[in-house]
């Protein structure tokens, strides 16, 4: 290997960490492996977040998170885009939520034995609410699919698309 | 303009000691090595059952769909045997660019399941240097095999002679991990300026915005959130702050291959950057958190001559106690 074969080598590692400055050479997603683009530094945030997240519903209908480990794999980022697209196919949706809702099933004691409903939902977030004013309900919540917890008292179950708004820490029903 | 020419080739070929690139090499494989045979762990189970989920990006593009079970397994079983005898210095002239080649390509098919992982990037660059490069003149098996069977048949199915003397082809190498090491910097801070805040990103509301977002991510998800977000979310100067210091680091990451000290100053400060993400945010860049991603910029032969002349009283020392012990 001589200097310019070396010269060469560095020139073409050079412009392919570079290429994705180009929009066109960024891959097929905008983003690429192993050389990036980082495109969530450059994306517009929205005035609200939207997350596909799933929620345990007691009896009066407060309602608690349910962690993503519970029904798919994966570090947080790649389960909540599985989530996500999950969320898009009404089965799909069906099948998660009926996983989560099998094990909580499983819970005796504690709070998750009172979890009565499962909710996948579709939520859309105010930081300024969340961080700002620590008021952790979303704006609203739209239903992908709901499913009774097997063994407990069912309530009634909100129809995918079903919008569940929010408003000062209640939930307002319209 | 021969100046010129002079003063470059200098620079981008510097004589280098082998040692130097050689710890290099055993640093980064074992972290390699541990990190592949962590992720394997879930890679198997992961894909028997979500196959649907399957979004092949880079060199997974080439397959037609996920891979049979025990072609994963095999994959990361072959990988792994591959990274330690890459960390040994094992037949390198085939084992250096085999690993390099299938690390790359078994990162590349984890990322192609729906989630980018960029806390990857900088490991698999790396790799993929170190496996092209001759990263395994000393601390290798190589050299210490074909001193032992002096057979030209060794030499011919790849394995290397190895030299201690200093030379200019360490020294490219050397310069090609640290453009792999700042320059995907100079992407992300490129990206930044590039969104819809252009510079205005530097006064931080961007910044906070994402944070923030990562935060409702993280509640969302697994149920933690960082505390700190609660704390300095309403305030505007830290994000200021921070994202000044994000912009400079990034742009200002080339200039670390200029000088010896440039590069200590911008280990410490990218170092500051990485664990802030990790505090901030809960995204952990490991590889960069721990310091081996900025191994480039350390002048191992020196180190290590360092610690041997500390070392030396020390073997003195030891040396009559035993002899009164017989």
């Amino acid at each position: 290997m001589n200097k310019t074969m070396v010269t060469l080598l560095s020139a073409a590692l050079t412009f392919s960490i570079l290429a994705p400055i180009k929009e066109g050479w960024r891959g097929v997603y905008g983003d690429s492996f192993p050389m990036s683009w980082y495109p969530m530094f450059s994306k517009p945030r929205r005035p609200l977040e939207r997350i596909t997240y799933m929620v345990g519903v007691y009896p009066d209908e407060k309602r608690t998170v349910i962690p993503s480990t519970y029904f798919v794999r994966g570090p947080m980022n790649q389960a909540r885009r599985h989530v996500a697209k999950y969320g898009r196919n009404s089965t799909k949706s069906m099948e998660l939520c009926e996983r989560a809702a099998k094990r909580i099933a499983k819970a005796e004691t504690g709070r998750q034995s009172k979890i009565v409903q499962v909710r996948l939902v579709r939520g859309s977030f105010s930081r300024e609410d969340y961080f700002g004013r620590r008021k952790k309900l979303p704006v609203v919540d739209y239903v992908k699919a709901a499913c009774d917890v097997p063994g407990r008292d069912p309530i009634d179950k909100p129809n995918r698309g079903t919008a569940l708004k929010y408003k000062k820490g209640k939930r307002v029903m319209e | 303009m021969k100046r010129i020419v002079t003063v470059l080739d200098r620079w981008w070929f510097p004589v280098v000691s082998p040692t130097r690139l050689a710890v290099i090499r055993i640093l980064t494989g074992i972290f390699s090595v541990w990190y592949i045979s962590r992720r394997g762990q879930w890679l198997d189970p992961f894909e028997r059952k979500e196959a649907d989920l399957f979004d092949p990006i880079g060199l997974a593009t080439l397959l037609d769909g996920p891979l049979p079970p025990n072609t994963v397994e095999f994959l990361g079983i072959a990988t792994t045997v591959l990274g330690v005898m890459f960390i040994l210095g094992l037949w390198w002239r085939l084992v250096g660019p085999a690993f390099a080649a299938l690390f790359m390509f078994t990162l590349t098919y984890k990322n192609s399941w729906g989630m980018l992982f960029h806390t990857e990037n900088m490991l698999a660059l790396h790799v993929l240097v170190l496996g092209c490069m001759p990263s395994a003149n000393v601390f290798a098996l190589d050299p210490w095999i074909r001193k032992k069977w002096s057979t030209p048949l060794l030499g011919w199915l790849g394995f290397v002679r190895g030299t201690t003397e200093a030379h200019w082809k360490i020294g490219s190498a050397i310069r090609m991990l640290q453009l792999g090491t700042t320059l995907p910097y100079v992407v992300a801070g490129v990206a930044k300026i590039m969104g819809p805040a252009g510079w205005g990103w530097a006064i931080g509301s961007n910044l906070r915005d994402q944070v923030a977002m990562n935060g409702i991510w993280y509640a969302m998800t697994t149920r933690k959130v960082r505390e700190i977000t609660y704390y300095i979310y309403d305030y505007d100067w830290p994000w200021t702050v921070l994202a000044v210091v994000t912009l400079i680091v990034e742009f200002g990451a080339p200039l670390a291959m200029l000088h010896r000290r440039l590069g200590y100053f911008f280990i410490i400060t990218v170092l500051g950057l990485h664990w802030g993400i990790d505090i901030l945010m809960a995204i952990a860049f490991k590889y960069q958190m721990c310091g081996l991603a900025f191994a480039c910029f350390i002048e191992w032969e020196r180190v290590l001559g360092w610690v041997s002349r500390k070392l030396e009283p020390l073997r003195g020392r030891i040396g009559p106690a035993r002899k009164s012990s017989s």
